[in-house]
């Protein structure tokens, strides 16, 4: 079907012709971006201090005679740097702000996006969701190898057509620490010689990828037939295998 | 305690953000008026519109080493848009496109505005939703026929 034959491409057209459009301008966007950047920082680096701090206090509230405080177990994860406090953004290179490490946790306390399990799985939740009912692993990995970690997650859910299905999915993080897809990893399948169930991931021996433990079959008592080692890594697209056995 | 915290506002610069600017001039507008098709409502469309391409500054220096930061941020600014709809208030909107697009079930309008106004293919709508290729079709057909109703009865009226 030719769509720009359609009237519906002219009304379309005109419409996009029509909208005068005010907005911000991209300085002034990034500047806002900069500002939330830094006060989610600031949080954190409180977050870190107080965590800091907490030996010595319980120490002090508890007064424990003469024995020495416990050694501070956390510290501030922000580089200060000698830049005025009124400069604005530039093009200079900035140095290092720590983000918030990758946790569990920071699956768990958001809603996070979920692409679909597929058609026979319908009632596992996808979209953007609560993980608290799925969430079994997550691992952190420097998947595009720019010296940041971003995370490889295993989901689990209890779908109505089939006993429990599991599945991969890479993150990344932005700067406030909220999780963003960057694709599925991992996808069981129901055929014979294929995955059908992944038991565990870990972070490769690089840093860069992950190794996830496989099988091909459950059997009904749950029994796993055969069990495999085979490793993954983000190609900047996509994920692939590049380790381990290709086949049952 | 120390917090020693007061950090420069040059230490949160979006790192790497060369070619931001470029990147939200020539994406705003677009975005803006696919939001307003969606919402219907101009001020809001602009509100979500910022909003999602200020979260793609914070994160500009690795979105901006993919392939497509356009469709990152074409999804953040779908999924505010949804959560933005439950709100706003039912009015008719000053165009009869949005009007009409107002009656489709809010799926169907997506996909007919990312395929007229993003210029998306049925399969690259597919692939971006992460739905069959089918369903955007079905979608698509079902949507013109509803906006080719409502556009000429509104001629008829006029």
């Amino acid at each position: 079907m030719n769509y720009e034959e359609n009237p519906i491409s002219t009304a379309f057209g005109e419409f996009e012709q029509a909208v005068a459009v005010k907005v911000a301008s991209a300085k002034t966007v990034k500047v806002t971006a900069a500002h939330r950047v830094r006060r989610h920082t600031i949080m954190l680096s409180i977050v870190g201090a107080l965590v800091a701090a907490m030996p010595v206090g319980a120490y002090a509230a508890l007064s424990l005679g003469n024995q020495g405080p416990p050694a501070a177990t956390a510290a501030p994860s922000t580089v200060v740097p000698s830049a005025p406090a009124s400069a604005l953004p530039s093009e200079t290179p900035a140095p290092t702000v720590n983000r918030e490490p990758i946790t569990k946790d920071m699956f768990l306390r958001q809603p996070v996006p979920v692409p679909s399990w597929g058609k026979w799985n319908e009632s596992c939740p996808s979209g953007v969701v609560e993980l608290s009912g799925t969430l079994q692993e997550v691992v952190a990995v420097d998947l595009d190898g720019d010296g940041e970690q971003e995370a490889v997650v295993l989901l689990w859910c209890q779908s109505n057509t089939q006993s429990g299905v599991t599945r991969v999915l890479g993150y990344d993080v932005d700067e406030t620490g909220r999780p963003t897809l960057l694709g599925p990893a991992i996808t069981v399948s129901d055929k014979i010689g294929e995955i059908q169930y992944i038991h565990g991931i870990r972070a490769g021996k690089d840093g860069k990828s992950f190794i996830a433990k496989v099988a091909n079959d459950v059997t009904t008592d749950g029994t796993p037939t055969i069990k495999q080692d085979r490793e993954y890594a983000w190609d900047g697209t996509e994920f692939a295998q590049i380790g381990g056995p290709a086949k049952f | 305690m120390t917090t020693d915290v007061v950090l420069p506002m040059s230490a949160f610069v979006v790192r790497g953000e060369q070619g931001f600017e470029e990147f939200y001039t020539a994406n705003v507008r677009g975005l803006v008026v696919q939001l307003y098709a969606y919402l219907g409502d101009l001020d809001a469309a602009e509100t979500v519109a910022q909003e999602a391409l200020t979260r793609a500054a914070m994160r500009w220096r690795k979105l901006s080493k993919r392939d497509e930061p356009t469709a990152w941020v074409r999804r953040e600014g779908w999924r505010l848009a949804a959560d933005r709809l439950r709100k706003l208030p039912d009015r008719p909107s000053e165009s009869s496109l949005a009007n009409a697009l107002k009656a489709l079930p809010p799926r169907q309008r997506q996909f007919v505005i990312l395929h007229y106004l993003a210029r998306l293919s049925p399969a690259q709508i597919a692939q971006e939703q992460d739905v069959d290729l089918t369903t955007v079709q079905d979608a698509l057909t079902a949507a013109r026929a509803a906006i080719t109703s409502q556009l000429t009865l509104n001629q008829k009226g006029n």
